[in-house]
């Protein structure tokens, strides 16, 4: 298990003038086996959150796309659209290295070609990633595999980024 | 797990009772023992969602749990605005996912829970390399509101195996079986590792001073450190006795606090008369139980394992039923009963084998013995030995009752506090293991003989000038 020292400690931050655009490390970290979770303020007021199963960063990197298993995620679809703010944790389980964006702009719309060929990516290499540290395939299927669910794709403009990786960095902001 | 006895109060009252509203905690609790990372949801007060994984959900009954606070971070500070937060966990075994809806009571920085939380984070930190840099500042209880089970597929549960419920039953069979202490220590300390599989345990019983713990029984350990103090408070074992509630540790931890072997040893220095806690070299789970009823804590009940992770809740459940039943024994042997009609002297004294002569001195300072040049025993139970070798030098007995040494006005026993068994046993055990031909053997109930196979010096150590005679 790791430790995990939460999330960012400047929340000012968040709130940057100019639009986001990711840095390859960025991209890249979050384009790799890494565990997904997402959040945002659900139809009801209360906090929402869904485990995302692969994410997309667009080409021209202006946008994320998370795919989402519409069964275990309907809250989570439902008030982001209504809300139009989310916050997605990006964290690699060997390593604990863990980021979190925040953004908005949120659209709900079909998975592309794209999403389904990087979803299919994803698992094995969260096998990978994971049964070295003692989770078993089946397990991590289960975890992370479509389940036979429709799928949704949240796609947000970030707007910033957080280093949450456990340590004295915890909660900074990452880039701008 | 909280191991006092509570009433339902309104929040427990307010759990869903009805499958159909929700899941109960005690069911998911698997999901909180750390094996996956759980993740936790909180909102701004402007509504800006914010998530992240959470270091720590500790069980701390059917209607709570707590959460770690290390900082002060944007999470907690959500957490303190708006009061709910959601959190997704995984079963490690079935992978069935879990959410559950929390909301924020109170942040507790003493007492039970935060203890408990403490040492597990220790173990935590150390596991991620982050021993000395984290430290809890509190813990931050909160109510369960609601579970839900998030649709997906599932593994099936453990395979069918040995069952902890079944091996309690048998453990708490052997252990009722047993007419005295001594026994039941031992019957105890088998039976949690034949029927669970649980090889390194040890026993230890408080002293009626309230500050220290003493070793009575042990096994798995190449020395038994049956007469080992460690001091109430200290590591896992001194934190369960102060605060009346488990104490678990998953992972082996560098904290320092919670090494064992820091323990303060009380009376002379610890170069002559410690004798060294048993425990293995680098544990991977420990695990301390109180061992108390309504009068009071009287002792401790620890489990360890080389393996991470290889306690659980319900192991905290199962010794903690075990540590009610041997509360019962112990407060049985404490009572001061009749002495049964022993086995009649036979008058004949024990014809000694030639053999040196061997010194017993003794320490009035701290009722410390040394048998030849080994330390034996010291306080309650070193005074006890130094009344039964003097009885048997001055009068030639070999033959006593509990309750005369209750009784004994140089021993100077509280009326009703002090365990007399416990201290012949410790006492008895001591003598075992050192073998020098002098040893305790029981005789009925609150009846034992003393045995003396070869002949002894007295040495009674005074601060100037020590008087010696001979037997």
């Amino acid at each position: 298990m790791s430790l995990h020292t939460d999330d960012h400690r400047q929340q000012q931050a968040a709130q940057p003038a100019a639009p986001l655009r990711l840095t390859p490390d960025v991209v890249a970290f979050i384009q790799s086996p890494v565990s997904i979770l997402v959040s945002s303020q659900g139809i009801d007021g209360l906090p929402v959150l869904a485990r995302a199963i692969v994410a997309l960063v667009t080409p021209d990197g202006d946008r994320i796309r998370l795919c989402l298993r519409s069964h275990d995620a309907a809250a989570l679809l439902q008030g982001a659209a209504a809300h139009g703010q989310v916050a997605a944790m990006f964290s690699r389980p060997s390593t604990s290295e863990t980021i979190q964006i925040k953004g908005n702009a949120v659209v709900i719309e079909d998975t592309l070609p794209a999403d389904d060929a990087a979803r299919r990516r994803y698992l094995p290499a969260m096998i990978t990633e994971l049964m070295p540290l003692g989770h078993g395939a089946e397990l991590v299927a289960c975890i992370v595999s479509d389940h036979g669910s429709p799928l949704r794709i949240l796609s947000f403009r970030p707007s910033v980024v957080f280093d949450q990786t456990p340590g004295p960095g915890a909660g900074e902001p990452r880039s701008r | 797990m909280n191991m006092q006895c509570t009433e339902p109060d309104e929040t427990t009252a307010a759990m869903p009772a009805d499958p159909c509203r929700g899941i109960w905690l005690d069911s998911i609790r698997a999901c909180l023992e750390g094996v996956i990372p759980v993740g936790m949801a909180t909102l701004a007060a402007d509504g800006t969602p914010n998530v992240t994984y959470i270091s720590q959900v500790h069980y701390v009954d059917p209607a709570h749990v707590a959460l770690t606070y290390q900082f002060f971070n944007k999470t907690r500070a959500n957490l303190l605005a708006n009061r709910v937060a959601r959190l997704q966990l995984i079963d490690p075994v079935t992978a069935c996912t879990y959410r559950m809806t929390v909301a924020y009571q109170h942040t507790e920085t003493s007492g039970p829970v935060f203890e408990s939380m403490r040492a597990k984070l220790t173990g935590i930190a150390s596991h991620s390399g982050m021993a000395g840099i984290f430290k809890l500042a509190g813990a931050d209880i909160c109510n369960v509101i609601e579970i839900e089970a998030v649709p997906g597929d599932c593994l099936p549960a453990r395979e069918p195996g040995a069952s902890l419920l079944a091996a309690l039953r048998r453990a708490m069979l052997c252990l009722s079986e047993q007419q005295d202490l001594s026994a039941a220590l031992d019957r105890l300390t088998a039976s949690l590792d034949a029927e669970m599989g649980i090889r390194h345990c040890a026993v230890l019983l408080a002293d009626p001073n309230g500050h220290t713990l003493y070793t009575v029984a042990s096994r798995g350990y190449q020395r038994s450190g049956i007469g080992a103090e460690i001091a109430v408070g200290d590591g896992v074992i001194g934190m369960a006795a102060r605060e009346s509630i488990a104490i678990r540790i998953s992972h082996m931890t560098t904290d320092v606090n919670y090494a064992r072997g820091v323990g303060k040893r009380m009376g002379l220095d610890a170069a002559q008369d410690a004798i060294p806690m048993p425990g293995l070299d680098q544990p991977g789970s420990q695990l301390a139980v109180p061992i108390r009823d309504r009068h009071g804590l009287l002792g401790v009940l620890f489990v360890e394992s080389e393996q991470d992770l290889r306690f659980t809740y319900d192991h905290e459940d199962a010794l903690g039923i075990i540590a009610i039943q041997l509360a019962a024994v112990i407060r049985r042997s404490a009572a001061d009963v009749a002495p049964e009609r022993g086995t009649p002297d036979t008058g004949v004294p024990r014809s000694l084998a030639p053999a040196d002569p061997i010194d017993i001195r003794y320490y009035p300072a701290n009722d410390s013995v040394f048998v030849g040049d080994d330390y034996l025993i010291k306080g309650v139970a070193g005074a006890i030995f130094w009344v039964l070798i003097c009885a048997y030098a001055d009068q030639g007995r070999t033959e006593f009752t509990n309750r005369e040494l209750r009784l004994n006005p140089d021993l100077h026993l509280p009326a009703y506090s002090e365990n007399l068994e416990a201290r012949l046993i410790l006492l008895e055990r001591r003598l075992n293991e050192k073998d020098r031909g002098i040893a305790i053997e029981k005789t009925g109930r609150g009846r034992f003989r003393l045995r003396v196979d070869r002949p002894v010096n007295r040495i009674a150590m005074q601060a100037e000038d020590s008087q010696r005679s001979k037997v």
